[in-house]
């Protein structure tokens, strides 16, 4: 800027004709209008897809145990995410509408029409297993959602980074990766948990939840340092809490189910931590892009990064 | 363009080629030219008009200024005029500053309205006195309200554009008084004090008169006690001294005092302009 | 509607705006006359402070928002001294009262319009992109899509709500009811092919007069909206009036983005089976 001034706006004290950013410090793209529901279905929607992952691996490799506590993980994830993402639309009534089209070039749209074509398969399966009964068709609806799953537990990164929101935007490459682990790491954890409650642990879901974790942490940090001056989950104080938080309960997570080893209790304190770490980091990366986007300074450093890099 | 006539001489010919705007156009008996004339079309220039015409017709062909009952332009105003006959240069009722060309401050002519109710401030004390009412006030429109801002306090659409009552300082102003863009001031005159959301602008610039810096103060004066947004009324400062002539309040021209905060109430309020008044408010 | 003679407005035609902000008086009946036409509720709210710009923003209430920006050119440092009996600093000497109205950009790449997911965002006829609010759910996915921040979710209605260009008007053959309002025809609604060359022939004029600072905003075509169909002609730079100096429409970069997470899919898949495979249960 070439030594020119608003000098209207704050005047903090008359000799400080205080340059402000952008038009009197005010945003210049809008944050989400989602409230926390969407994050908690972040969080149970990936659950649900890793976890039917999980189920047909196991499945695959003839390990019925797993398989079984995987479907219920399954259930556990999405049980409740049709009514978070139905809470959150401003007319409930319409959620229907959502399928009213199929659009590629949007995110929810896509995530939505994979999300109807998910569920009954992972409904079906875990119902078809819980009852016992016809186990070729289960194991039919069990690999079918597992292959649905994995786009359940990425799109929604995708749908994130699709917006003018600069912390989330040019974290673009990051963000899918970032979902995509955390859904291991939570579907793990909740597998864990169900298995060492049913007697004993799992380890292949155990090492599924501490590996998850690991890759996890290992994704953020690698996505806030490429975001550089961007970075609001550290900047902002509401976001870094959450964000912090879910590291720290990850990494501890992850420790404390490896040296769990068999031990049934500490394996599910263990699962506990990954799945709140994992839980916090969702709601963190909503932090963050609200902060992102009220703030302008960020969309006119993003604008100036984006022209160093042409 | 008023008064055309004026632009060509008394044969009907322009003064000036770079200023031809109307000419008389002997061929056709008749006022011709750029502008749309300000006079009679048919009138030649050296009319002479009979002893007894009355109306337009009094007028000769040479005597543009058709409002006057001469068509004549008066720098020297033998009637007609409270203050006359020649103008001059005075300071409104009140100022800040000296009238630098009169030793008579103010115009003798003008018609104050001596009530209890309206006290003044009427002449700029001596520089090294202080003076209680040390800046300028000026009152202004707003585009956003209409009248006295009765009518339309009561239109939402129009509220939300200007919601609150303002005044306007410059940033010198507010660093003298202590004011922060969006708070509060108060305004005290001779009459009252009435309180105002503050907005620091640059388009305010402090005076340099004679060597001494002098403020203004502007405020709208849209807001009242009632409508859809309320807020202190600017006329409660204003004291009437009429001009000579048309007896127009000097609404545009008063002095005031701005310390920083919100007004008292009731008698505190009643209180805080009379010692204001008496000189014995420190600042 | 096509094939009725005397219709100025056709369809099948792009149209939109050009916002001459040299001209704008700030008047804001562009505000009120949008606000009246589309039966928006009004919201008075407290002073802002920020000059006579007491809107704020654009949102689901506000439609065409007057910015007002003061400007004065000093050199940095200097200081401003208070004291009375001193001569004041030539603060003021070159300053600058911008004004401008604010409003949806209608782009060719709309975002909004790209990740709204119940179709209700469409492209009108007219090459405006419109709300249809029978359908909208408020889902709000729209509004951190747009890299102007016009589109908001109003949520005592529960929906989303921007400029419509007047729809409506335009099918019944009117211009939009700020366009007509605007009394210094700082808002200039036509074809936007009839607008650039009005808005190209405005800069050069302008330039021409000694006016160093005005320039186009949103008339290139090649830029990350594909041009918008409002443009404007500013007297500073964009983010001063808080427009965003390169704007993008993020769906330029959802192959990438798509292509990201099916990487990161393939990898979860492939991740667990080893894990599962590989180690004892």
């Amino acid at each position: 800027m070439t030594g020119t001034t608003n000098v209207a706006g704050d005047f903090a004290k008359a000799a400080d004709v205080g340059e402000t950013v952008g038009y009197y410090g005010k945003p210049i793209v809008e944050p989400h209008v989602w409230k926390d529901y969407i994050g908690w279905y972040f969080f149970t929607g990936c659950l649900a897809g890793e976890s039917s992952v999980i189920a047909a691996v196991a499945e695959l490799a003839k390990q019925p145990a797993l398989a079984r506590h995987a479907r219920r993980a399954s259930m556990i994830g999405l049980l409740p995410s049709p009514a978070l993402l139905i809470a959150d639309l401003g007319r409930p009534k319409r959620f229907v509408y959502m399928l009213r089209v199929m659009k590629p070039t949007s995110p929810m749209s896509v995530g939505s029409w994979l999300l109807a074509l998910y569920s009954p398969l992972a409904a079906g399966s875990a119902m078809l297993g819980e009852l016992h009964v016809v186990p070729r068709l289960r194991r039919a609806l069990t690999i079918g959602a597992g292959l649905v799953g994995p786009t359940i537990a990425t799109y929604t990164g995708v749908l994130v980074a699709d917006t003018a929101t600069p912390v989330w935007h040019r974290a673009r490459r990051e963000l899918p990766m970032l979902f995509a682990s955390s859904a291991a790491a939570t579907a793990g954890a909740v597998t864990t948990m169900l298995s060492c409650l049913d007697g004993r642990r799992l380890g292949a879901a155990a090492r599924v939840a501490s590996a998850g974790a690991v890759a996890e942490v290992f994704t953020a940090t690698l996505m806030k340092r490429r975001l550089g001056e961007l970075d609001t989950y550290r900047t902002d104080p509401a976001a870094a809490r959450l964000d912090i938080a879910g590291r720290r309960l990850s990494i501890a997570g992850a420790a404390l189910m490896i040296v769990a080893r068999r031990g049934r209790t500490l394996s599910i304190v263990a699962g506990a931590g990954i799945a709140a770490g994992s839980a916090c980091e969702r709601l963190a990366v909503l932090r963050a892009g609200t902060a992102s986007a009220n703030d302008p300074r960020s969309v006119l450093l993003a604008s100036a990064m984006d022209a160093r890099l042409e | 363009m008023l008064y055309n006539r004026a632009s060509a001489d008394p044969d009907g010919a322009p003064w000036s080629e770079r200023k031809r705007y109307v000419w008389w156009d002997e061929a056709s008996q008749r006022w011709t030219g750029e502008d749309v004339l300000d006079f009679q079309l048919d009138k030649p220039p050296n009319f002479t008009p009979e002893p007894d015409a009355v109306a337009e017709d009094a007028l000769s062909g040479s005597s543009p200024f058709i409002l006057q009952s001469d068509g004549k332009a008066w720098l020297f105003a033998p009637s007609g005029l409270a203050d006359g006959p020649l103008p001059t240069f005075y300071e409104p009722n009140e100022s800040p500053v000296r009238n630098p060309i009169n030793r008579q401050q103010d115009n003798p002519a003008t018609d104050r309205i001596r009530a209890v109710e309206n006290p003044d401030n009427r002449s700029p004390r001596a520089d090294d006195e202080a003076d209680p009412y040390p800046f300028a006030l000026t009152t202004y429109r707003l585009t956003e309200h209409h009248t006295a801002g009765a009518m339309s306090r009561v239109v939402d659409r129009l509220n939300e554009l200007q919601p609150e009552m303002f005044c306007e300082v410059s940033p010198q102003l507010a660093a003298l008084r202590h004011l922060e863009n969006g708070g509060w001031a108060s305004i005290i005159t001779s009459r009252a004090v009435i309180e105002a959301r503050v907005l620091v602008t640059a388009r305010i610039t402090p005076l340099d008169v004679g060597g001494r810096v002098v403020h203004t103060v502007g405020l709208p004066f849209y807001w009242g006690s009632r409508g859809a947004t309320t807020g202190d009324s600017a006329n409660d400062l204003l004291g009437l001294a009429l001009d000579p002539n048309v007896h127009i309040q000097n609404t545009k021209a008063q002095t005031c005092d701005m310390p920083s905060g919100r007004r008292p109430e009731g008698r505190d309020r009643l209180d805080l302009v009379e010692r204001h008044r008496q000189g014995t408010v420190g600042r | 509607m096509s094939g009725e003679r005397g219709r100025t407005i056709e369809p099948g035609v792009r149209y939109g705006f050009f916002t001459d902000t040299s001209v704008c008086i700030g008047c804001k009946a562009c505000e009120v006359a949008c606000k009246e036409w589309n039966g928006i509720a009004s919201e008075v709210c407290e002073l802002t402070g920020n000059s006579y710009d007491n809107t704020g923003a654009l949102g689901a209430t506000s439609w065409r928002h007057v910015a007002f920006v003061e400007k004065a050119r000093r050199s940095p440092g200097q200081p401003v001294d208070a004291s009375p009996h001193v001569a004041v600093p030539a603060i003021t000497k070159d300053f600058v009262w911008l004004m401008s109205s604010d409003v949806c950009k209608h782009c060719t790449e709309a975002a909004c319009l790209d990740v709204c997911p119940t179709g209700s965002l469409f492209r009108t006829e007219f090459g405006s992109v419109v709300v249809q609010p029978d359908i909208c759910n408020g889902c709000g996915y729209c509004v951190p899509a747009c890299p102007f921040g016009v589109i908001g979710k109003n949520e005592n209605d529960g929906r989303a709500a921007k400029c419509t260009l007047c729809y409506d008007r335009l099918k019944a053959d009117e211009q939009p009811a700020c366009a007509k309002a605007c009394p210094t025809e700082s808002i200039q609604f036509g074809a936007l092919a009839d607008l650039r060359v009005t808005a190209t022939r405005r800069l050069e004029t302008l330039q021409s007069r000694g006016v160093g600072e005005a320039r186009l905003y949103g008339h290139d075509p090649a830029d990350g909206i594909g041009g918008a169909g409002a443009m404007f002609l500013l007297l500073d730079e964009p983010d001063v009036y808080g427009l965003p100096p390169t704007p993008r429409a993020t769906t330029r970069d959802l192959p990438e983005i798509w292509r990201t997470a099916a990487k990161a899919a393939v990898g979860l898949v492939a991740g667990i089976a080893v894990v599962v495979f590989g180690g004892r249960q």
